[in-house]
């Protein structure tokens, strides 16, 4: 129950945090709400990487959603075919790598975290000894 | 220290994501572009159809934008400043990259957008003065501001049209809509100045430009006097000059066309290597302007001879197609102006329109070489010999290049001290923004006249109507050639540049061609010659655009029906594709091919007999006539040209098929399919070949029935299998091409386009904007262009056009003279722009 408490707040925190950065419009500043949020919530790793994964991806559907009846989907099919690439993948692409930076920014945040509080214990046994 | 291990993986996974991320935006787009803040993304924004309100620097007043239901933009404004800036402002957001290739390329500079692939279009441009010429003809009309009232309007609505569109550059650099074409390039708009526009106005003025003049000389070089036979100075069919002068060849002209300066081997070379670099053919990577086999229809009712008492005008102009189209469709409104109509992309003028009190359209001219015309001019040391005296020669440095001008115009190649040098008209000062601008506000024939004597280049028929008038004007600085050895030299061809030879003027506006409410109650101009022989002044032979056949076609509907409605003009323009070149030959072919026995013949014959001369897409006579055609042409001409050495040593620039060059990979002379009608008519293929016309016609259907019935063995060859349309989007990207689609007619009909057989070759050109306009009731008034509003591929209003286009179909054209007026059913979205 606890666990999934944090994995909800994970998400909910991660998707803000991801809004407010593709609102900013430097889109590698996912990586940096990921980590944020990775050093500042305490839960297992693995399950903070899938929940800021999903915030991440949650986050760029959110914000494009309002162009999705625009004509999004066939803007992003032409681009697609312009560029030299399968139409179909741009958008799903767009929202994978958004969700990438969020997850990769969770794990490095985590991990610091982590590391930190390692470095932290090790300190304080050295002390007790 | 197994849980430290893992907490340094997880970190060096996590990093060797964020890594190879950042490498991928680094080395790629991909993150640009996906970026769902400032990438692609917004530009579904523009997508939305919704009403849109925008604060913009710059104007003076509201002005309301309604886009109807068809996507034409109606502008609103309350004075010209705010009307021009917001043409400027709306065009912008629909095609602003359209706009800036459109003024990159007018000004050489194209390649620096598009990459180097592009370097020979900017040598071209830069080369032949169009990026001098713009920025000479913007300084002129700033300097005349002051004392020239169309000077000044000029300036007014090039300015305001700049600002509108630097403010919606402004706006899109701030919500990150751009054009996705810009984000993918990675390339910035540049700020909108009126040199642009005048840049973009060049482009047409290079409608114009042509190498008919070196290919003239190639093939006198090879041929002698037969040039005259095969490129002969009028047409022998042609009985209908919309401007008159019937009668006997004016002997003086006859001279002038039959008195070539000899073209020597140094002479040839360069022209050849000057046809080689320049010819359009090689250049039309763009998918604009540089067609050469593109022609337009114009034809005016009297209104003695409509059903509605009252004029009515068509226009048809044919140009290479593209997506986004090289129109833009708009009404304009304020207290000047209330007009509709056709605009280029960069050029705030309404090309082919109407007003509450006149309407008009336009075609290239016939003959008179392009307006361009070619020298040979010694150079040496920095100098060029003119008059016996040398004078130093003009260098511009512009675009990275070095263009060298002498008295005559740029030197296109030198060899020696013997240079090629080029005379453009396009390069003439002609204010023909300033004239449009008059044109759009004239309520009668003589202010209709009047705007248009500024207009110097390119060579264009005007057609006009009124309530009470119909007439036709070709407007421009045709040059008048003078000799001090007595008779000039022709100046189809290269002329001596040593001063012997000179331009002492232009043609006067009076004599120029025209005509107004002609007995006959009609006038056709389908590019076909303005001119009759008896004409006093040179004005160039059969070589370019039309061999004639169209226009033929449509006076002979025109006279044929006494009486004619809007829906009959639409037929006539749209759903006619009789190849009157078939309905004046075929009898002869069938004659000529009574007595033949082969099997193959009597089965074409059995066709072609009952046959109406309707290239329809369900018709399988057209497809024999069609390649019968191409077969006798190839059979006649071509073994003449290799006895003649013109092919193959010319091959790459003289390389002709039938029909204006309706096989892939060739091109057309439009003398060259007169000729062969001559001869089919005469019975008398000489001098081109030493077989009898019955030997080359049987030979001609064998091949033609062979080729249909191997590559259509189930013998379903009907025409809509070897002709109709391609629309290529703009940078040629298949994807966002729409195409090909059948659809009837040839090269002879109003609907016309060189090109057939494979889908590849049909052709991409065509009646880019189809406009009727009933003087009797200008709400009563059709047009379409085959493309759409938008630029934006995802856009409803990319291509929509296209679907009414190929049908023969038109849209009503909503003239509604304000915002309040306006139905509401027929609303589509409207956009405010208020001054901050």
């Amino acid at each position: 129950m606890e666990n999934k408490l944090a994995i909800a707040v994970t998400f909910i925190v991660g998707v803000a945090l991801g809004y407010a950065s593709l609102l900013s419009g430097v889109w590698y500043l996912m990586i940096l709400s990921g980590a944020i949020v990775g050093v500042i919530l305490s839960t297992r790793w693995l399950y903070q990487f899938l929940a800021l994964f999903a915030a991440g991806a949650a986050a760029n559907i959110t914000y494009i959603y309002p162009l999705l009846g625009d004509g999004l989907p066939k803007l992003m099919y032409d681009v697609g075919l312009i560029a030299g690439l399968n139409g179909n993948i741009l958008l799903p692409l767009m929202v994978v790598l958004s969700a990438a930076m969020s997850g990769a920014g969770g794990l490095v945040g985590s991990s610091i975290r982590e590391a930190a509080r390692t470095r932290l214990r090790r300190e304080q046994t050295q002390k007790a000894q | 220290m197994a849980s430290s291990r893992g907490v340094y993986f997880r970190l060096g996974a996590g990093l060797a994501v964020i890594v190879l991320i950042v490498l991928i935006g680094v080395f790629t787009p991909l993150i640009t572009l996906l970026n769902p803040a400032t990438g692609v993304a917004q530009n579904a924004a523009n997508l939305a159809v919704v009403n849109r309100h925008y604060r913009v620097n710059g104007l003076t007043n509201t002005a309301t934008i309604i886009q109807d239901v068809n996507g034409v933009y109606h502008i609103y404004a309350s004075n010209n400043h705010d009307l021009f800036f917001a043409l400027g402002y709306i065009q912008a957001e629909n095609r602003l990259f359209q706009m800036e290739v459109f003024a990159l390329t007018g000004l050489g500079n194209v390649s620096t957008m598009l990459g180097s692939s592009y370097d020979s279009y900017d040598r071209f441009w830069t080369t032949i003065g169009a990026p001098l010429t713009a920025m000479e003809d913007w300084e002129r009309v700033l300097a005349n501001a002051s004392v020239n009232p169309t000077d000044n309007l000029t300036a007014t609505a090039l300015e305001a049209y700049s600002e509108g569109v630097n403010a919606y550059i402004a706006y899109a650099e701030t919500h990150n809509t751009l054009p996705f074409e810009f984000k993918l390039l990675g390339f910035k708009p540049f700020s909108w100045t009126p040199v642009d526009s005048f840049a973009v106005q060049e482009l047409e003025t290079t409608l114009e430009f042509g190498d008919d003049g070196l290919i003239f000389a190639l093939l006198y070089h090879m041929l002698g006097n037969q040039t005259y036979t095969l490129i002969p100075t009028f047409s022998p069919f042609q009985s209908y000059y919309y401007a008159g002068y019937n009668g006997p060849p004016n002997p003086y002209v006859l001279a002038v066309s039959h008195n070539t300066y000899p073209v020597n081997s140094t002479l040839a070379y360069m022209a050849h290597r000057v046809a080689e670099e320049w010819d359009p053919l090689s250049l039309s990577m763009l998918n604009y302007f540089l067609n050469p086999a593109t022609h337009s229809n114009e034809w005016v009712v009297s209104g003695n001879r409509t059903t509605t008492g009252y004029p009515i005008l068509v226009g048809g102009p044919v140009l290479s197609f593209s997506l986004p189209a090289i129109w833009f469709q708009v009404q304009l409104v304020d207290p000047t102006y209330d007009v509709y109509g056709v605009v280029l992309p960069g050029a705030p003028v309404v090309v082919i329109g109407f007003n509450r009190y006149i309407s008009w359209t336009l075609t290239d001219t016939q003959a008179i070489s392009d307006g361009t015309y070619f020298w040979d001019q010694a150079v040496k040391g920095g100098e060029y010999l003119w008059d016996g005296v040398w004078h130093p020669i003009t260098q511009y440095h512009i675009n990275g290049l070095t263009v060298n001008w002498t008295n005559l115009g740029p030197i296109l190649y030198q060899n020696g001290t013997n240079a090629l040098v080029v005379t453009w008209m396009g390069n003439t000062y002609s204010n023909d923004i300033g004239a449009l601008l008059n044109i759009m506000k004239a309520e009668s024939w003589q202010e209709f006249r009047a705007a248009l004597e500024i207009w110097k280049a390119p060579y264009q028929n005007f057609a006009f109507e009124d309530n009470t008038t119909i007439a036709d004007i070709s407007p421009a600085c045709y040059p008048i050639f003078n000799s001090t050895a007595g008779l000039p030299y022709n100046p189809s061809s290269i002329m001596p540049g040593d001063g012997q030879e000179y331009i002492s003027g232009c043609i006067p506006y009076n004599m120029v061609p025209q005509v107004v409410n002609p007995p006959q109650g009609f006038i056709v101009s389908s590019n076909q010659r303005q001119v009759g022989p008896a004409y006093p002044y040179w004005f160039g032979n059969t070589m370019t655009p039309s061999p004639g056949f169209r226009a033929l076609m449509e006076v002979n509907y025109l006279e044929t029906h006494p009486k004619v409605s809007v829906q009959d003009m639409m037929t006539l323009q749209s759903d006619n594709y009789t190849d009157y070149e078939a309905a004046l030959t075929l009898p002869y072919i069938i004659r000529d091919l009574s007595n033949n026995t082969n099997p193959l013949v009597m089965k074409a014959l059995s066709q072609l007999e009952s046959w109406n001369y309707e290239m329809n897409t369900n018709s399988t006579a057209a497809s024999i006539w069609f390649y019968t055609y191409m077969y006798l042409y190839n059979d006649t001409f071509i073994p003449y040209l290799y006895a003649k050495g013109v092919l193959p040593t010319y091959e790459d620039v003289i390389n002709p098929s039938g029909m204006g060059g309706s096989f892939p990979g060739t091109t057309g002379l439009s003398s060259m399919d007169v000729d062969l009608a001559y001869i089919i008519m005469t019975g008398n293929p000489s001098p081109f070949s030493n077989k009898t016309l019955s030997e080359l016609l049987g030979e001609a259907v064998v091949q033609a029935m062979s080729y249909l019935e191997s590559s259509h063995p189930d013998g379903d060859y009907t025409w809509g299998h070897f002709y109709g349309f391609n629309f290529p989007s703009l940078l040629g990207v298949p994807s966002l091409s729409v195409g090909p689609l059948p659809r009837g007619g040839d090269y002879n009909t109003p609907n016309d386009a060189s090109g057939g057989g494979p889908p590849s070759n049909w052709p991409s050109g065509g009646q880019s904007w189809t406009m009727i306009v009933s003087a009797s009731n200008i709400s009563d008034s059709y047009g379409v262009y085959p493309g759409g509003q938008s630029e934006n591929p995802a856009s409803p209003f990319y291509s929509n056009y296209v679907y009414v286009w190929i049908k023969g179909g038109y849209l009503p054209l909503y003239f509604i003279p304000s915002p309040t007026l306006f139905p509401r059913a027929l609303v589509d979205d409207t956009v405010t722009l208020t001054p901050k």
